[in-house]
């Protein structure tokens, strides 16, 4: 990609793409610590991810004031366009996946979660797909990437798959074992975030989708 | 499918052995604007130009190739160049209104061109000419006065007063904001979305934003060459042409 004449615009564009980077890595590493956090009974680590979530906020709102002065002194055409409206896509879904990283961590802070092990093997790789898709999202946001963004995106079935089956034995396992209804609800309530931070890396791919073709992506599902 | 009112093939454009303009075909759809875009020197003038034959006035200039409006060939050897400026009108960069008062100024052409058979014919036509550019409330307690003594933007509206005045099909207009301030830019602006439901406009800019503002479809010349032509949202969003992306991103000048 030519650089611009004005060489100040560059500067303007990368450093939102930098901001995006910045804050998606932490989104990213909150999933993975929130799982860890609610395994191992982690209240400390818990705490940490919960302070965490302020600096995507106030990312998010530093994503903004860029876009938007961009958006008012630069008035971006084409491909700078879509650079930031696709910033501000982005920006967003980070900062949901950093809420539902918060409230998971907000769960062994006040509970005391029992999770049998293979229900904990379960959801530490529902966490790891989670996070990886997550990852991988941004990986083609930043390389503007929509081929592999297209894969990125078609990857989230099989973390449907884990939620579905997870939440189905769980549901089964509820029945029997009512001493533990209240951890078996929260477990699900942990499965349905996963599942939702999944949907967010998916929307990061679409997003990678507008701003390298131009197309809004409407997947045939 | 609308036919287009305007119809360019294979023209080429010639100063003196200097080529300005590249075998470009192009339609232009009736009642609609089109803008043509691109850095200075690239032929957008020029060819603009082209379209009322106002290159003949200029030493050396040649044309090859036809273009048609409504299916009439305007290079044809029987064409006179009078009449069909009328109907092909111009907007320039700078207001230029004639030394006389604000009325004489927009009744020349319907006098030249025979289009009042009576003095109050005369007066309803540069009514409704000023009316239709914005400029009547302004001017009508001072129509004798000169019209060199408007503003610039009031000036530009009585050009533009005097050009559909003589009832054109098409209106020509070369940087018609370049020399006004905002207000009077979004005037002229908004003032050009009204006449395009009668007329069909073409706009030469430098102003990206006023193309994009303004216009329905766009024309991205380039070196002679017509680089890209469509739909107006698409040019600005989602352009074909790496060139236009650059050019209209501001990546070459």
């Amino acid at each position: 990609m030519n650089e611009h004449i004005v060489s100040s615009y560059d500067d303007e564009l990368n450093k939102l793409q930098t901001l995006i980077m910045t804050m998606g890595t932490t989104a990213t590493e909150m999933v993975d610590n929130a799982v860890d956090a609610l395994l191992n009974a982690d209240k400390e680590s818990a705490r940490t991810i919960i302070d965490t979530d302020r600096a995507i906020n106030a990312g998010l709102s530093r994503l903004t004031e860029l876009s938007q002065n961009i958006l008012a002194l630069r008035s971006p055409m084409a491909n700078d366009l879509r650079k930031v409206l696709s910033a501000i896509q982005v920006g967003l879904n980070i900062e949901r996946v950093g809420d539902l990283a918060k409230n998971m961590a907000k769960l062994p802070i006040s509970n005391e979660i029992f999770i049998e092990d293979i229900y904990a093997v379960e959801l530490r790789k529902m966490g790891k797909i989670a996070s990886g898709n997550l990852f991988d999202s941004l990986k083609t946001y930043n390389q503007e990437n929509a081929e592999e963004a297209l894969i990125v995106h078609a990857n989230d079935i099989r973390l449907d798959e884990l939620h579905k089956a997870f939440s189905k034995s769980v549901m089964l396992n509820i029945t029997k074992d009512v001493e533990n209804i209240d951890s078996s609800i929260h477990l699900l309530f942990v499965s349905r975030h996963l599942e939702r931070v999944g949907d967010h890396a998916k929307n990061i791919a679409e997003a990678t989708i507008y701003k390298v073709k131009g197309e809004i992506y409407e997947p045939s599902d | 499918m609308t036919d287009p009112v305007v119809r360019c093939e294979n023209v080429n454009i010639y100063y003196g052995e200097k080529q300005a303009i590249n075998d470009i075909s192009i339609d232009i759809l009736p009642k609609q604007i089109t803008a043509f875009i691109g850095p200075s020197g690239c032929g957008k003038s020029t060819f603009l130009r082209s379209l009322n034959r106002m290159n003949d006035t200029i030493d050396g200039c040649r044309m090859e190739g036809r273009i048609l409006i409504d299916d009439e060939d305007i290079y044809a050897p029987e064409v006179d160049v009078v009449p069909l400026r009328a109907r092909v009108g111009m907007v320039f960069q700078k207001p230029n209104p004639f030394p006389k008062s604000i009325f004489d100024n927009v009744a020349y052409g319907p006098k030249i061109h025979g289009l009042a058979k009576s003095s109050s014919e005369l007066q309803t036509i540069v009514e409704h000419a000023l009316k239709g550019s914005g400029l009547w409330e302004e001017v009508k307690d001072r129509l004798d006065q000169p019209g060199t003594g408007l503003s610039g933007g009031q000036q530009q509206r009585l050009c533009i007063a005097r050009t559909i005045a003589v009832q054109p099909e098409i209106i020509l207009m070369d940087e018609p904001c370049s020399a006004l301030d905002p207000i009077a830019t979004a005037k002229i602006e908004a003032l050009m979305t009204d006449l395009a439901k009668d007329y069909t406009i073409i706009i030469v800019t430098h102003s990206m934003q006023q193309a994009a503002r303004v216009s329905q479809k766009t024309a991205f010349f380039h070196l002679g060459d017509l680089i890209e032509y469509g739909d107006t949202t698409q040019m600005f969003t989602n352009p074909r042409e790496s060139r236009t992306q650059d050019y209209i991103t501001g990546r070459f000048g």
